[in-house]
């Protein structure tokens, strides 16, 4: 029992994240009428997130941050709302509409607590890296590590840091927060503002189902970029009609997440900021200043794995010597396989089957949207790296595919959870606007 | 609190709720979580002495405080288990102390794979390859057998380049391989070919390998068992 009641705590200090540092009721730098206090929620997140990242690599003990962290962020959170503000009505408001928020969590994370089965990768590879942390060590101590290489770390370090925060250090308090961030994902989707609950929670009840299997929370890290790119996709749309310096900020600290989370991140990355060069209503300085941040958060990321001494990614599989001499009906053949895996795994997966025939209708009555460029974009884009990154690797296609592709399908698949929530909200009644 | 139970819309939202919990199992989880503590829901899971026998593992690292990383050796088809009891302190290094999970005995048997009806593969080789140290002999495991005379081609594949490594006639339900593991490339796949297919009058053969352990326990002092589970040194 006393382990049941360490769930509720343990969604309190995820909410922390959410709530602090920016006031959610709009700071002097947030326009209220611009955010809404999920918009700053999920900014929140984001910074936090990105300053976990950067904790990561700082070379001292997990049980130091986790005490730092639980001081510092109550005494902010009480500081904000409680002695600078004092705004208890609205904390009241984000509690009532939290309710279902946490009800779904909690759902969910009891079932993460009575399987406890870890996902495959999860077994050799991320819970190993997350033990480094838990058990005193720090980044540098990775490359000791010999499948370090392969996989970016830091999943494994949130997974790390909330299983050691509270007093029972069990593994899956760490992967409770994987559960959060989709949760919070498929929330902030649904929720506009403080109004219309009723139906913004039936659908975010809906949503959560459709795409929920125990697999996604075994310690895999897919559900992450799945939940970084659903919280994108709606920064995305809103970036069409304002073009905030906090917007292009939330987009470009959410992409430096993706980089660091898995491979598969910075190609997604890649795309996103791809996309954002193909946006017309974004004027030419602010591109300059998003893709030389880009490149920087990518020189960043190369120089830290310099100086410990790291691999960035030591994947074996890619060889020019391969790609050159490959056969052409060897292609053929290969391309076959990956289709016949691409329509079932992508039929199989709810947003992104839905999300592509929605886009695909949209295409075909000539809707018209800046918001519709971009998912085109997306989908061309994400479609041409799955063909490339699975015809040029010279592994075993239809092993390769059978055992992966479900897995890359879902994560690419979190663009499109505001496409589809939007549409179903609003029934195509000028949604894209 | 009445006012909400009025309320349809939240008598909607709670339906709705109780509906996602059935379809996730909630109800049967939360009631695995009041009565099973977190070592025992590992063992419901992963096993104590079976499978992946993460409870064995577990219990072994409490009792012992083992943290100089033992070599473990699990004959159950299973992921890797070194991580519910791995020392990350001292990742490269592996003690001279073993763990021993589901452990057969000093021969066991491994059923060759048939991928058409003159060719067999020992599939599990790449599995047990640091597992037997010879395989003893192949056995026809059909049992109303009378006349046998097969001829068979033992053979690897690595890198598509295929090495016939043994030719032999079989004639009785045991025939002797005494090929030693390291005759055979662990990455390598091993065949049986039956070659003379058209002249036999049986049908649907099936194949096993007897192996010998690597692996013999009276080599080494045991630390403590469950079952056939060892802990040894």
């Amino acid at each position: 029992m006393f382990e049941i009641l360490q769930i509720p705590i343990i969604f309190i200090i995820f909410s922390l994240m959410a709530l602090v540092p920016l006031n959610v009721d709009g700071s002097k730098i947030l326009n209220k009428k611009k955010f809404t206090f999920l918009d700053i929620s999920a900014l929140n997140l984001i910074i936090n997130f990105n300053i976990l990242l950067i904790l990561s690599i700082i070379p001292f003990s997990l049980d130091l941050f986790n005490f730092i962290y639980l001081i510092f962020y109550f005494s902010l959170f009480v500081y904000i709302y409680f002695l600078q503000s004092k705004k208890l009505n609205l904390l009241i408001e984000i509690f009532k509409l939290s309710i279902i928020f946490f009800i779904i969590f909690f759902i969910i994370s009891i079932c993460v607590a009575n399987k406890l089965n870890l996902g495959w990768d999860a077994k050799y590879f991320y819970y190993i890296k997350a033990l480094f942390y838990i058990q005193g060590e720090n980044f540098s101590d990775l490359k000791n590590f010999t499948h370090n290489m392969y996989h970016p770390h830091f999943g494994s370090y949130l997974w790390a840091f909330f299983s050691n925060i509270l007093p029972l250090k069990y593994e899956y308090f760490g992967r409770l927060i994987y559960v959060y961030l989709f949760c919070f994902s498929i929330f902030y989707i649904c929720h506009d503002n403080l109004k219309d609950k009723f139906l913004s929670n039936i659908i975010f009840i809906f949503a959560i189902l459709v795409s929920y299997k125990y697999e996604r929370f075994s310690g895999l890290q897919e559900i992450l970029i799945f939940s970084v790119l659903a919280i994108l996709s709606k920064f995305y749309f809103k970036i069409q009609n304002n073009q905030n310096i906090i917007n292009i900020i939330s987009i470009i600290l959410g992409i430096n997440l993706l980089i660091w989370i898995k491979a598969e991140g910075i190609v997604y990355a890649t795309i996103l900021i791809i996309i954002i060069s193909l946006m017309k209503k974004i004027s030419n300085n602010i591109k300059i200043y998003i893709f030389s941040t880009y490149t920087c958060l990518i020189l960043f990321k190369f120089i830290v794995y310099s100086f410990f001494d790291m691999v960035i990614n030591g994947q074996p599989f890619y060889t020019l010597d391969y790609i050159l001499n490959i056969e052409f009906s060897y292609l053929i053949y290969k391309l076959k396989i990956l289709s016949s895996y691409l329509v079932y795994y992508g039929l199989n997966n709810f947003y992104f089957v839905t999300g592509l025939i929605i886009l695909l209708s949209l295409n075909i009555q000539k809707k018209s949207s800046n918001y519709l460029n971009t998912l085109n974009y997306y989908f061309l884009l994400s479609t041409i790296f799955i063909f490339f990154a699975y015809l040029l690797r010279d592994l075993e296609i239809e092993y390769f595919a059978k055992t992966t592709l479900e897995r890359i399908i879902f994560l690419s698949s979190g663009f499109y959870v505001f496409l589809v929530i939007n549409f179903l909200k609003k029934f195509n009644s000028n949604f894209l606007k | 609190m009445i006012e909400y139970i009025k309320n349809k819309k939240i008598i909607i939202l709670l339906l709705i709720t109780i509906f996602f919990g059935i379809k996730t199992n909630f109800f049967k989880n939360i009631s695995e979580l009041i009565q099973y503590d977190y070592n025992e829901r590992l063992i419901n899971n992963y096993g104590f002495c079976s499978n992946e026998s993460i409870g064995y593992l577990k219990y072994l690292k409490k009792k012992y405080n083992i943290t100089d990383n033992p070599q473990i050796i699990n004959y159950a088809q299973a992921p890797n288990v070194t991580w519910s009891i791995i020392n990350t302190q001292n990742i490269n290094n592996n003690s001279n102390k073993m763990i021993l999970l589901n452990y057969p005995g000093k021969k066991f048997k491994s059923y060759l794979t048939k991928v058409n009806e003159s060719l067999f593969e020992f599939s599990d080789h790449y599995f047990l390859s640091n597992k037997f140290k010879k395989i003893n002999y192949i056995e026809i495991s059909n049992s109303n057998i009378n006349e046998i005379n097969i001829k068979m081609d033992i053979y690897t594949i690595t890198n598509k380049n295929k090495k016939v490594i043994k030719s032999l006639i079989i004639k009785n339900l045991k025939t002797s391989l005494n090929l030693s593991a390291d005759e055979i490339d662990e990455e390598s796949k091993l065949f049986f070919e039956i070659k003379n297919l058209n002249k036999l009058k049986i049908k649907d053969l099936n194949f096993s390998l007897n192996l010998q352990n690597k692996y013999n326990l009276e080599d080494y002092q045991i630390i403590e068992k469950e079952k056939n589970c060892y802990y040894i040194r």
